[in-house]
């Protein structure tokens, strides 16, 4: 069985965390700006569970969503490995966090547009009030992932081999 | 020995006083001895070396001697560079009966080096096997060897006769076998010594599939292992550091975290130039035996874990026996040996059985509560050739000597005799 999210509707509903179209607003540790309610607590975060969970999960041909949150996993997740494939050719860590950044705000397709892998996953926004909102939440999503993937990666000063080894995994069968 | 059992073996007179041969052929490994052994004498991969020119020529013109040049086991693997290696058996199934009988000439002169004449044979089919074959192999033991007797025991049935060496078990003859070599994997349930044929399920995922596994994860993160030898590389990695964790994403961080703890060093010989090389090996030893549990990681059409067939088959079974099959699952070949394997089916199979409870209670609206299912997996000390070992068991029994098929009987009847296997009761062929 592959890993879900702990973040299930249960938890949404009691915090009152907004869900817009299938995608609950997740707080998140970060400095960088955004949608996200700012987390205070060092608790674990989606994207630390995304991190966690990438190894074991990126190996899985099938995923069944238990909860909204696990949109975010199927997504997060698939983004990792793009990442790692940028950073198979980086060899600091400096190079790799500003690369990091720049793939984060490159231009990318979301739910409702053409080229979007998941749309199985994904529901359409139904305005562009939400479908803006949505995207701006991604890209601090995909930012924060960048910035601390490269932490891991680059511990010990050069990409470590028992992450990049995954760039060629394909989780589901699919590609960002 | 006693008057009266001297009166029944007074046919035997020669054969008697030595020991049966036990021979297992298994897809990787043939494990051979004598009966009332603990241990087999031989165990040698089933592979046999031919070589390729006899093949063209024999047709043409025979010398002699070619038909002897040939060899098998570890000798068959070594020449794999001049000679043809063929392996006669696959998933558990005897291919090639020309190979097979080549290969079990040596076994018997030059491996156990003894007379056929002298010793009754035990030999081992696997579930469901095709009468045909046992026809074939009957002809083969009777006309080419002129064995006194034979007898050809299914393995399920042999697994779980030796498990009874262990702690845990309830010394029945009924239980749930779980038998995992090299080709393939099979489940079969066992009533008093008999199988149920009818629900008997194989999983096309064993040892073999591990080790491709390991080889296309080694690819990706290590570049020192010589291509030629990876595969084998491989199978040397599954066999000494592999072993089944609880819970894959802990143990990918315990990895991350501790990597001077967990990541192994592998050191190796390159084959042609004789140079040391080292490689490091870290996830494979806990993903290789996770295909069984989630196969999914690993092959794309096969997508049902082991714990889920094992609990499916038994629901599918009459319901008198469904306890006892789940109070005695027993555990047999090389690919059952990892570290833990035993109780990662164990608490697997007890959350389907548990679920399933709960849901008669729900269901019930709690007017029914079924006593508790007790599931239990044995693991023991023989398990790596518990076929071999439960056969060396029943050829030491008395009994033994009863049923096998004697060449007496071969001679009037002919193959047929091996047509039928009893332990497939109540099936006529």
């Amino acid at each position: 069985m592959a890993y879900h999210s702990e973040f299930d509707n249960e938890f949404c509903q009691q915090k009152r965390i907004r869900v817009i179209c299938g995608i609950p607003i997740l707080p998140l540790k970060t400095s960088t700006k955004g949608p996200a309610p700012v987390q205070t607590n060092n608790d674990n975060d989606i994207v630390d569970e995304v991190l966690y969970y990438f190894k074991a999960n990126v190996f899985f041909r099938q995923y069944d969503l238990e909860s909204a949150a696990d949109r975010l996993i199927v997504y997060l997740t698939l983004y990792v490995t793009q990442c790692l494939k940028d950073m198979g050719r980086i060899t600091n860590r400096e190079g790799a966090e500003s690369s990091m950044a720049l793939l984060a705000k490159s231009q990318f397709p979301l739910s409702g547009d053409g080229g979007f892998p998941l749309s199985a996953f994904f529901e359409k926004p139904d305005n562009t009030s939400d479908a803006e909102l949505i995207r701006s939440y991604f890209i601090q999503l995909r930012h924060e992932t960048g910035i601390r993937l490269a932490q891991r990666v680059y511990r010990k000063g050069r990409a470590d081999k028992w992450w990049i080894c995954f760039t060629k995994k394909k989780f589901l069968n699919l590609e960002l | 020995m006693t008057h009266r059992s001297r009166q029944t073996y007074d046919h035997l007179v020669v054969s008697t006083r030595r020991p049966p041969v036990i021979i297992d052929t298994g897809t990787g490994y043939t494990k051979m001895g004598y009966g009332g052994n603990i241990h087999p004498s031989y165990i040698v991969p089933t592979a046999i070396a031919v070589n390729p020119s006899h093949d063209q020529k024999a047709a043409v013109k025979k010398k002699g001697a070619e038909d002897l040049d040939f060899f098998i086991g570890e000798e068959a693997i070594e020449r794999s560079k001049t000679y043809a290696v063929h392996y006669p058996v696959r998933h558990a199934q005897v291919e090639n009966w020309d190979d097979m009988e080549h290969f079990l000439e040596q076994v018997i002169f030059k491996y156990l080096h003894c007379e056929p004449e002298d010793h009754y044979f035990l030999m081992t089919e696997p579930p469901l096997n095709a009468p045909e074959n046992r026809e074939y192999l009957a002809e083969i033991m009777f006309e080419s060897f002129n064995v006194p007797g034979l007898y050809i025991a299914v393995q399920a049935v042999l697994a779980l006769a030796a498990s009874f060496t262990a702690k845990k078990s309830r010394k029945t003859l009924t239980g749930t076998v779980v038998d995992s070599g090299a080709g393939v994997t099979h489940i079969v349930p066992v009533a008093d010594g008999y199988v149920i044929g009818s629900c008997i399920k194989h999983i096309p995922i064993a040892g073999r599939d591990i080790s491709y596994f390991i080889q296309s994860l080694l690819r990706d993160h290590e570049t020192t292992i010589p291509p030629e030898d990876s595969l084998e590389v491989a199978e040397r990695i599954k066999e000494q550091y592999c072993y089944v964790s609880p819970n894959i994403a802990k143990e990918f961080d315990k990895y991350e975290k501790e990597p001077e703890k967990w990541v192994v060093t592998y050191e190796g010989l390159h084959k042609k130039t004789g140079r040391k090389w080292s490689c490091e090996v870290g996830h494979e030893r806990f993903l290789g035996p996770e295909v069984f549990f989630n196969p999914q990681i690993f092959s794309s059409d096969y997508l049902t874990p082991l714990p889920e067939i094992v609990d499916t088959m038994i629901q599918n079974t009459p319901i008198d026996v469904r306890r006892p099959l789940y109070q005695n699952i027993v555990l047999s070949g090389g690919s059952t040996l990892y570290h833990n394997y035993a109780k990662r089916l164990e608490r697997d199979l007890k959350k389907f059985v548990d679920a399933r409870i709960e849901k008669t209670i729900e269901l019930s609206q709690g007017r029914l509560i079924p006593a508790p299912i007790e599931v239990n997996v044995v693991s023991h000390k023989l398990q790596r050739y518990a076929v071999w070992f439960g056969g060396s068991m029943l050829a030491h029994t008395e009994e033994f000597f009863k049923v096998c098929h004697t060449k007496q009987q071969y001679d009037e009847q002919g193959p047929s005799i091996a047509r039928h296997n009893p332990v497939f009761g109540g099936i006529t062929i």
